[in-house]
């Protein structure tokens, strides 16, 4: 049987778990509001495993999310990740945020994961998906909504999904090319999560590093470094 | 809800983990007396150059250190998760992102293991601190609580019965400590370096006012800083360690002075001085003197258990246990959680 796997994401406004075998989402359970991610991320993970009837215990791994995204719900997913994966004695598989994101638009030559970074930035990367997942074009950086469009021309547009694209929609759908998603593929799905995540290394739980993309000053001064 | 109530129970080796503000601990008490270890990873460094402490260096420190200190105070322990009966977390008050990362590991752990979830109130665990090292602490109890946080005097009648005799309208004491020494260049953290610099001072040099002081049980120093910062601005200044050990013997006066009243008022049979400040030794000689004058013994935690700590949280959460409380999974992270009573 294949391996079992816990997907988990609270870095933005929603929260979701899943449990994955193989390529079947056994189970998957979400909510939106960010103030609820720590009251319902673990009990809903052992609720996910009773309806499917497995046991947390034989978890091969923890996929979790590790940035970019909100900092306190970042922090959440990796410590409860990597709590889960101490208790367990299993490793756990970061996924970037953007890519989990990106595999909410399957086959496209040109997905634009954004998201809301607030401070009137956005987080962005762009990916190619096919059936076989998910292929980086470029790295995870911080963009104004300004930069952003300017790369979407220099890229030749793309399909956009996330808050960061959903917010910004007025200056980036003017770009030639750019097709906005709407928020209910800005959700990032845990099954996503966990089954990017079986293409990851797993990782010692305590070497699991959060991907802020700013530093903790800025968000003392909120200015750019 | 934060608790449910069922049949009352003693865990034998219970976790204890605290993150409410700028330290991280994790500490594995046995029969709810011996602490088998009781690490704190303080971040007091870190905050130095700000001159304070930022909550989101505070919430980036406590998330690297949280699960390394975990294995590293079981291996300390010669305990294994397996081992454990409970755990206990602060679940407030505290800084928001920094207090949800110890409860989100504290629900996992007891969600994986099948053990109770014990969510402790951060001045709670204070409240018990003294009990880890006395065991003839004999109640009712009245304790200054007193840190850069907090300042209130709470009378305990039985465990988890408290009361809240009255508590500060502004600052905390140990703000107010934080505050002057900013004023005066002294750096962060405050009390430490006033306290160092009172040594030298004269106390009588310079008359500052005691707020409040005939009021009962109610605090506040923000005047008190004020008419520090006004003399600075003075001609006939007096030198910074006068000034220093002015400043400092006014806030103990009016410590001492509203936590022995309230002792004679409650019949207190003991009292405590628990809390970063109550680290002071000021403050813990002073108190000492109007105990003995009163006839009332004092039994204040040691320096490291005055200061922030987890072996105190798992020490309240083992008598939570004892009154049958446990929390739901779904616990909550709460930021401005008051102290209130159990029974
Ligand atoms: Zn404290």
């Amino acid at each position: 049987m294949s391996a079992l796997l816990a997907g988990l994401d609270c870095t933005g406004e929603t929260w979701s778990v899943a449990l994955v075998r193989g390529s079947e989402c056994l189970a998957e359970c979400g909510g939106l509001n960010a103030r609820a991610h720590l009251r319902w991320l673990f009990p809903a993970l052992v609720d996910c495993a009773s309806r499917s009837g497995v046991r947390l215990a034989d978890l091969e791994s923890v996929a979790v999310t590790s940035g970019p995204g909100s900092f306190t719900g970042l922090r959440l997913g990796i410590v409860t990740a990597r709590t889960m994966a101490q208790v367990l004695g299993c490793p756990v598989r970061p996924v970037d945020t953007l890519e989990a994101l990106a595999w909410n638009v399957p086959e496209s030559p040109r997905v634009v994961a954004a998201l809301d970074a607030r401070r009137g930035e956005v987080f962005a990367a762009c990916f190619q998906t096919g059936t076989g997942g998910c292929l980086r074009l470029t790295e995870d950086r911080a963009f104004t909504p300004e930069e952003l469009a300017g790369a979407l021309e220099s890229w030749g547009g793309g399909v956009l999904v996330g808050s960061g694209a959903v917010r910004y929609s007025p200056v980036l759908e003017k770009v030639p090319g750019v097709r906005i998603l709407p928020p209910v593929f800005a959700q990032i799905r845990a099954s996503a999560v966990a089954l990017a995540g079986q293409r990851q290394a797993p990782l010692n739980p305590l070497d699991l590093v959060p991907t802020y993309l700013r530093s903790a000053e800025v968000q003392l001064h909120g200015v750019r470094p | 809800m934060s608790h449910d109530r069922v049949e009352p129970y003693s865990p034998r080796l219970i976790l204890g983990l605290e993150s409410s503000c700028d330290e991280t601990s994790v500490a594995v008490l046995e029969e709810g007396r011996i602490c088998r270890v009781n690490l704190v990873s303080s971040q007091v460094a870190l905050h130095e150059k700000y001159g304070g402490v930022v909550p989101e260096v505070a919430c980036r420190a406590h998330m690297e250190v949280l699960n390394p200190l975990l294995q590293e105070a079981l291996d300390q322990a010669g305990t294994r998760l397996a081992d454990l009966d409970a755990v206990a977390v602060t679940h407030g008050p505290g800084l928001v992102g920094a207090v949800l990362l110890g409860v989100a590991a504290a629900k996992t752990l007891a969600g994986l293991l099948e053990i109770p979830l014990i969510g402790v109130n951060h001045l709670e665990g204070h409240l018990y601190s003294t009990f880890l090292e006395h065991s003839d602490v004999e109640l009712p109890l009245v304790c200054l609580l007193v840190s850069g946080g907090h300042t209130q005097i709470v009378e305990m009648t039985t465990p988890g019965a408290y009361r809240v005799l009255g508590s500060t309208r502004d600052d905390a004491a140990g703000e107010a400590f934080d505050k002057v020494a900013k004023a005066l260049g002294l750096g962060y953290p405050g009390g430490p370096r006033v306290e160092e610099a009172a040594r030298r001072g004269d106390p009588s040099r310079l008359h500052l006012p005691r707020p409040m002081l005939e009021a009962g049980c109610e605090f506040s120093f923000s005047g008190l800083k004020t008419a520090v910062l006004v003399h600075l601005q003075s001609p006939d200044r007096v030198s910074v360690d006068d000034l220093c050990a002015s400043f400092q013997e006014a806030v103990v006066d009016v410590l001492v002075t509203k936590t022995l009243r309230a002792a004679r008022e409650c019949r207190a049979r003991t009292v405590a001085v628990a809390g970063g400040v109550a680290a002071n030794s000021a403050l813990r000689h002073r108190m000492e003197e109007a105990c003995r004058k009163a006839g009332i013994p004092l039994r204040s935690p040691s320096m490291g258990l005055c200061t922030d700590n987890a072996a105190m949280i798992a020490r309240a959460g083992w008598e939570l246990a004892r009154l049958g409380l446990r929390s739901p999974l779904t616990l909550d992270a709460r930021p401005n959680l008051p102290l209130s009573s159990r029974i």
